[in-house]
C-alpha cells in the first residue's frame, strides 16, 4: 500500500508539475499535501475555507493550489521535498503530523512557509509554522443542544483514535450538555481505525442500544443514525447531506483565518524581504477570531435547544463563557 | 457493568454478532472452496477491497444496490480469475500471487475511485435496507438477533449448509476436494484439473465477493480507502479456526463477531480497564484459536494446498 501511494503520489505529483508556471507577482501558489482524500470531512473542511479566502483575493493575490492526496507516513517527505524543489510554491501545507520532516527541509528553502496542522507536530520555528484549530467551543454548543433534546438523558459520541484534538471536543460535549442537563450521561466509543465506517456504524447500534438517542458523530458514519432513527451530530462540515432530517446541528472547522495570517506573512516577506519567524507554539484561533463555528440548527430542534445553543454562543464570542480545553482521555459515564 | 446483562444489551450484542459476521461468512466460505481446490489465495483481502469499491461504484452509477451487488461479484470473480491464472496457469508461486494482489486492489482502488469520482464532495450511494421477515422477527430474543437482519446476512447464512451441501453431497464438490488431496486423481480420469480449479477459485471470488458488498452497499453509504479493514485477513485465520469445514468457518466467525460486537459494547458500558485490551480481544482470540488447532485434532486442510500441480509429477 505505502509503494503504490508512493509511486501514485510522485505520478500526481509529477503531473501538477509539469504543467506549473513561475510564480507571478499577484499570484500566491499553495502547494498541500493531504492525509486522507479531498471528500474527507477533515481536508474538505480546509479545502471549502480556502475556496472562501480565494474569492476574496487578499492583497490583490490570485491563490492557486496544487495538492496530493493520500499521503502518510515516510512518503510525506519526498512528497514535501519534491514541490519544495519545484522553486513555484510559496507555501507548502501539510495536513497532518509533519514537523520532523519540515524539520529537515525548511532552512534549505527559506523562502517557503511551511504549515503542518494537527494532532502530532511540534516547534520548529523558523518558516516552520504548527497550526490547528481547536472545536472545543463549538463542541460545547452541540452538547448543549443535546443536553436539552435528549430524551432519554443518554448520549454518546464515536470517535476513530483519541487524541488531544478529539478529547477535548468529547469533554466539552459532555460539559456542554451537564451545563443544561446535569443528569445526562456520556457513552464514548474509540473504533481505533482510520478507515472503517462499518466498525463505526457498529458502535454507534451498540451506543443506540444502550439508550443513546443523539450521538456526536466524530466517525464520519451518518447511515446508522438514519437507519435507527435517532440523531447525530457532525463534525468539521455541514454534514446534514449526508442523512438528512437526522443531523441536527454540526461543527464547523474555519481555516480562514488561518489562510489569512500566513498570507500576511507572505505578502511581507516578498514586499520587504521579512524573514519568517514562526512562534513556538501551536497558531490556533478560537471561535471569537473565526476559527470554529457551528451550523444553524435544524428547524425541528427544540425552540428551547436553539435557544440556549444562541445564547451561549453569545456568551462565548463576548468573552463571558469560557468553554476549559481539556485533552484528558474521556471514558463513558 | 451489570448494564451489560440488560436484556436489551444483550440482544443488541448478539443482533451486531450476526451483521458483523456477514462479510467474514461469505469471504471464509469463498476461501474454503478455493482452497480446497489446492489453491491458496492471500488475496482475500483485495479481492473484499476491489468488491467493496466495485459494489459501491455500480450502485452509485446505476442507483440500484442490485447493480452493485452484481457489479461486487463480477469484481470478485475477475479478482480470482487473476489469481487463478497466476496460480493454475502459470504456476506462480500462490503466496507471492496472492499479496501481489492486495497491493494491486489496494492502489487499484484507490485509483479508480478518484479517476471516477473526480470531485470534492462527498459521493454517496443508496445501501440495502433492513429485511425483517414476517413473523419470525417477532419471536422474542431469535427475531431481533436474527429475522430483522439486511438480505445479505440471510444468505450468508444460508451459505454455509449450501457450500456444505455443494461441496460434501455433490460431484462437482467431490471434483473439488479431490484437486486439493490428490489432482493427479481427475487428471488420470481425463478430466481437467485446470479447469476445475478455474471454477473453484472463481465460484470462491465471487463469494468473497458478496462479503466485500456488504462492507459497502450492505452497510454504509460511503466508500473509503482499505475499507474492508483487514477483514479478509481475518477470514483467512476463520478458514483454519474452522479446520476448513463449513459449520468450523460459521463458529469461528461468530466468536470472532462476537467479541468484537461485545468490546463495542463494553466501551460504552464504561469498565474501569483499558479499553484497547477490548479491541485487541478477536485478534487474540485469532492467535488462540491457531495455537489450539496446531495441537489439537485432525486437521482438514488439504494435502496439496498451495502447491501447483504440473501433469507428469510423481
Amino acid at each position: 500500500m505505502k509503494l503504490l501511494s508512493r509511486i501514485a503520489g510522485s505520478a500526481l505529483l509529477a503531473a501538477s508539475l509539469s504543467v506549473a508556471t513561475p510564480s507571478l507577482a499577484d499570484d500566491l501558489n499553495i502547494a498541500a499535501i493531504f492525509p486522507d482524500g479531498v471528500e474527507n470531512a477533515w481536508t474538505k473542511a480546509f479545502l471549502d475555507s480556502l475556496d472562501v479566502v480565494k474569492a476574496q483575493h487578499p492583497h490583490g493575490l490570485d491563490i492557486h493550489l496544487d495538492f496530493t492526496e493520500n499521503v502518510f507516513g515516510d512518503t510525506i517527505m519526498e512528497v514535501l521535498e519534491a514541490y519544495s524543489e519545484s522553486g513555484k510554491y510559496d507555501m507548502i501545507w501539510t495536513h497532518q503530523a509533519s514537523s520532523d520532516q519540515v524539520e529537515e527541509l525548511k532552512d534549505q528553502f527559506p523562502d517557503i512557509l511551511y504549515v503542518s496542522t494537527g494532532g502530532g507536530n511540534r516547534a520548529v520555528g523558523g518558516n516552520g509554522f504548527q497550526g490547528d484549530i481547536f472545536l472545543h467551543e463549538s463542541s460545547y454548543l452541540v452538547g448543549v443542544y443535546a443536553g436539552l433534546d435528549t430524551k432519554t438523558n443518554v448520549i454518546g459520541t464515536v470517535g476513530l483514535f483519541p487524541s488531544d484534538n478529539v478529547n477535548d471536543q468529547v469533554n466539552a460535549f459532555r460539559a456542554g450538555a451537564r451545563s443544561v442537563n446535569p443528569d445526562v450521561k456520556l457513552k464514548v466509543t474509540f473504533i481505533e481505525s482510520w478507515y472503517d465506517p462499518l466498525k463505526a456504524a457498529e458502535a454507534a447500534s451498540a451506543q443506540i442500544a444502550a439508550g443513546a438517542d443523539i450521538i456526536f458523530q466524530l466517525g464520519e458514519t451518518y447511515q446508522v443514525c438514519k437507519e435507527r432513527g435517532i440523531q447525530c451530530i457532525g463534525n468539521y462540515l455541514d454534514m446534514t447531506s449526508q442523512a438528512p432530517g437526522n443531523v441536527p446541528i454540526s461543527t464547523l472547522a474555519k481555516w480562514e483565518p488561518h489562510l489569512n495570517y500566513f498570507i500576511d506573512l507572505i505578502v511581507d516577506h516578498r514586499a520587504n524581504g521579512t524573514a519568517y519567524d514562526a512562534p513556538l507554539h501551536k497558531i490556533v484561533f478560537d471561535m471569537k477570531q473565526g476559527g470554529s463555528d457551528i451550523t444553524k440548527p435544524a428547524d425541528y430542534v427544540s425552540d428551547a435547544a436553539k435557544a440556549a445553543v444562541a445564547r451561549d454562543k453569545a456568551a462565548i464570542l463576548s468573552g463571558e463563557l469560557k468553554v476549559v480545553n481539556d485533552g484528558s482521555l474521556p471514558t463513558s459515564d | 457493568m451489570n448494564e451489560l446483562f440488560t436484556e436489551t444489551i444483550l440482544i443488541a450484542v448478539l443482533a451486531a454478532t450476526v451483521r458483523i459476521a456477514t462479510p467474514l461468512i461469505f469471504a471464509a466460505l469463498g476461501e474454503l472452496i478455493t482452497e480446497r481446490a489446492g489453491i491458496l489465495n492471500l488475496g482475500v483481502e483485495g479481492t473484499m477491497l476491489m468488491a467493496a469499491f466495485a459494489g459501491f461504484a455500480g450502485s452509485f452509477a446505476t442507483g440500484s444496490t442490485w447493480a452493485g451487488l452484481l457489479a461486487a461479484m463480477l469484481a470478485g470473480a475477475m479478482m480470482a480469475f487473476l489469481m487463478v491464472f497466476m496460480a493454475a496457469t502459470l504456476k506462480v508461486e500462490q503466496v507471492v500471487t496472492g499479496l501481489a494482489l492486495n497491493l494491486l486492489a489496494a492502489g487499484m482502488s484507490l485509483y479508480l475511485f478518484k479517476v471516477y469520482f473526480e470531485t470534492q464532495s462527498m459521493p454517496m450511494t443508496e445501501v440495502m435496507p433492513f429485511m425483517p421477515i414476517p413473523y419470525l422477527a417477532d419471536i422474542p430474543w431469535l427475531g431481533p438477533i436474527m429475522f430483522q437482519q439486511k438480505g445479505l446476512t440471510y444468505l450468508a447464512f444460508l451459505m454455509v449448509p449450501a457450500v456444505w451441501f455443494f461441496l460434501y453431497r455433490t460431484k462437482w464438490g467431490l471434483e473439488i476436494r479431490v484437486l486439493g488431496e490428490n489432482p493427479k486423481v481427475i487428471d488420470t480420469k481425463g478430466m481437467s484439473v485446470t479447469l476445475r480449479q478455474y471454477g473453484a477459485v472463481i465460484m470462491g471470488g465471487v463469494l468473497v465477493g458478496l462479503g466485500g458488498a456488504f462492507v459497502t452497499i450492505g452497510s454504509v453509504v460511503r466508500f473509503v480507502p482499505d475499507i474492508t479493514a483487514g477483514r479478509g485477513w481475518l477470514a483467512l485465520v476463520i478458514v483454519i479456526a474452522g479446520n476448513w469445514r463449513p459449520s468450523g468457518i460459521l463458529l469461528a466467525a461468530l466468536v470472532f463477531a462476537f467479541l468484537d460486537a461485545l468490546q463495542l459494547q463494553i466501551q460504552g458500558v464504561g469498565v474501569d480497564l483499558p479499553y484497547q485490551i477490548f479491541l485487541a480481544l478477536p485478534y487474540v482470540m485469532a492467535v488462540v484459536l491457531m495455537v489450539l488447532k496446531s495441537r489439537g485434532g485432525r486437521s482438514e486442510q488439504p494435502g496439496r494446498l498451495g502447491i501447483p500441480y504440473f501433469r507428469g509429477e510423481r
